[in-house]
């Protein structure tokens, strides 16, 4: 009777302290440090996805549209560097394009040009930029829009590289 | 416990920026994560140090 009073007890009991996690406050403290060296060994990566992204250079003297092909205040939708990157040109007057890509700096929504209000704008969020240079307007973006560097030739509007500010 | 806030921060900033593809900024955070955990390390070991005088 008493084996079995001792047993039962065992297995009512059964927390024993030396097994236990060693979780003091020192032991805490060392869990935070490690768990800030995860945090920072994670950053790796996402870096060396930006060395690897410096390598490439975008292509140059891209054809985008013929020398009057856009009326003023017309668009027309176009991929650069590479085919995930839709980008807009926008014909802003006689003389002036404008492009930029249309990933919206929020949260990767394609933008628009909202031709009444001569704006970009994002349908997700209500995000709007400047067409003249990309610029927040209002709404939650924080930063502008990548602008495509353009150049005019005789034949047409070439895009020339990205604007660096912001990508 | 402040310097695990900053670095949680970071981190979710550090993530916000690589999703909107501004990549350039990113060595930034890492430069800035690095920062603080070497802090973090360097207080660590200070109070290690003080606490170990103490019992002496």
């Amino acid at each position: 009777m008493k084996r079995l009073d001792e047993f039962l007890q065992k297995a009512a009991f059964n927390v024993r302290r030396d097994k236990e996690i060693d979780l003091n406050r020192r032991g805490f403290i060392v869990s935070s440090l490690s768990l800030m060296g995860v945090m920072f060994a994670s950053s790796f990566p996402l870096v060396a996805r930006t060395l690897h992204q410096n390598l490439e250079d975008p292509p140059k003297g891209i054809k985008i549209a013929g020398a009057d092909e856009l009326k003023v205040g017309d668009s027309k939708p176009f991929h650069y560097p590479d085919e995930h990157e839709p980008s807009l040109l926008i014909r802003i007057s006689e003389e002036e394009y404008r492009a930029y890509n249309i990933k919206c700096t929020h949260l990767q929504c394609p933008v628009y040009y909202d031709k009444p209000s001569n704006q970009m704008a994002c349908p997700c969020h209500n995000g709007y930029f400047s067409v003249e240079d990309g610029n927040v307007l209002a709404g939650p973006p924080q930063r502008p829009l990548t602008a495509v560097l353009l150049e005019k030739r005789n034949d047409g509007i070439y895009a020339m590289g990205l604007d660096g500010r912001s990508m | 416990m402040a310097l695990l806030a900053v670095q949680i921060i970071l981190v979710q900033y550090m993530v916000e920026v690589y999703l909107a593809e501004h990549y350039h900024q990113l060595p930034y955070y890492a430069g800035a994560l690095g920062f603080t955990f070497i802090c973090s390390y360097i207080t660590y070991k200070f109070f290690q140090k003080t606490n170990q005088v103490r019992e002496e």
